[in-house]
């Protein structure tokens, strides 16, 4: 495993974290999730990272600007720069392994920016793990969220100084984020794959959603419902068993 | 919302909870006006996985001005809020 920083192309310093060897026929850019969602998520990227080097595959985790270790202002990234972020990982893949293929795997809005740049970074492999269809129902969500916690701790929300969806659970959104978050749509504007890509639901049902079974055959993909808790919202361990196992039978073993 | 509908609302919202938090409980046996927090030992994670159940499953989207924990204190109460947003 090597931990090391690379560039962004306006000059930021992103951390990665690199497992497996660099002759890899395939190598993985694993793409976290947003805010406190990427500490829930953290775990089980590792460990998905640890199965993929078991297999003799490569992987590239890494932090968004302004996020994690890497360089950068939360508070003045959007989505175009995390979408730049996403090419300076893939652009970092290719100077360590030339000729690997490259696959994304994202969690939640790292499976968005995924899927939003997988054409045009020449993925060959795409896997989606509870994209974020809707980014408006997301700032939404994240507000309840910073709600229930003021309401069971009797913290009053007027200590705020803006608007609840401005300060996600400590993360202060830009006004840039915002707006990209707020407009972010995938059932509306679904974005182009020219390969088939491997969406995963992971919650309490074993049917897929309506809504996400809808954005699968949009994309001319299979949706596969995983039974366990959704990971990114734990604080507290959860088995990611069903998940490694779909993942092992869906895309790795395939 | 006549009897039946609301009884209806009920059971689903039950069979939510359940799912929604892996409980090893029968959805019929969850009681209208048990506290759910106390009797499910619900704390603000699991709580925030009802207001994404309620999203997800009953198309209610929460406004900040509208959210109240005390809508889920118990079934009664969730159906009574998911049936005024209904309205």
């Amino acid at each position: 495993m090597q931990a090391f920083f690379f560039p962004t192309g306006d000059a930021l310093r992103l951390f990665g974290v690199w497992r497996g060897v660099e002759a890899a026929r395939r190598v993985w850019v694993l793409c976290p999730p947003f805010a406190e969602e990427e500490k829930s998520a953290r775990r089980v990227l590792t460990l998905i990272a640890q199965e993929l080097e078991k297999r003799g595959e490569s992987s590239l985790l890494f932090s968004f600007r302004g996020t994690g270790d890497s360089e950068g202002d939360f508070a003045a990234a959007n989505l175009t720069a995390w979408r730049e972020d996403l090419r300076a990982a893939r652009d970092e893949v290719k100077k360590r392994a030339p000729h690997a293929e490259i696959a994304l795997l994202g969690v939640r809005l790292g499976a968005t920016l995924a899927l939003l740049e997988a054409e045009s970074l020449g993925a060959q492999t795409l896997v989606l793990i509870e994209p974020l269809l809707s980014g408006r129902s997301f700032l939404m969500q994240q507000s309840a969220k910073k709600q229930i916690r003021a309401q069971l701790t009797g913290e009053a929300e007027a200590k705020s100084d803006h608007s609840p969806s401005d300060d996600l659970d400590g993360w202060k959104l830009g006004a840039g984020m915002k707006t990209e978050l707020s407009t972010l749509d995938l059932k509306r504007e679904m974005p182009s794959f020219s390969r088939k890509a491997h969406i995963f639901q992971v919650g309490p049902r074993a049917e897929v959603a309506p809504p996400l079974q809808h954005f699968a055959d949009g994309l001319n993909s299979q949706a596969r419902a995983v039974v366990m808790p959704p990971f990114w919202n734990l604080i507290d361990y959860s088995d990611p068993a069903p998940l490694l196992d779909g993942l092992k039978s869906e895309v790795f073993d395939g | 919302m006549n009897t039946d509908t609301m009884n209806q609302l009920k059971t689903r919202l039950k069979k939510m909870i359940v799912e929604r938090l892996f409980l090893a409980v029968a959805p019929a046996d969850i009681a209208d006006d048990a506290p759910l927090m106390e009797t499910y030992d619900i704390d603000s994670v699991a709580l925030f996985e009802l207001v994404v159940g309620l999203e997800d499953e009953f198309g209610i989207s929460l406004e900040d001005a509208d959210f109240q924990v005390s809508a889920f204190q118990t079934v009664n109460s969730m159906a009574d809020f998911v049936s005024k947003k209904a309205e």
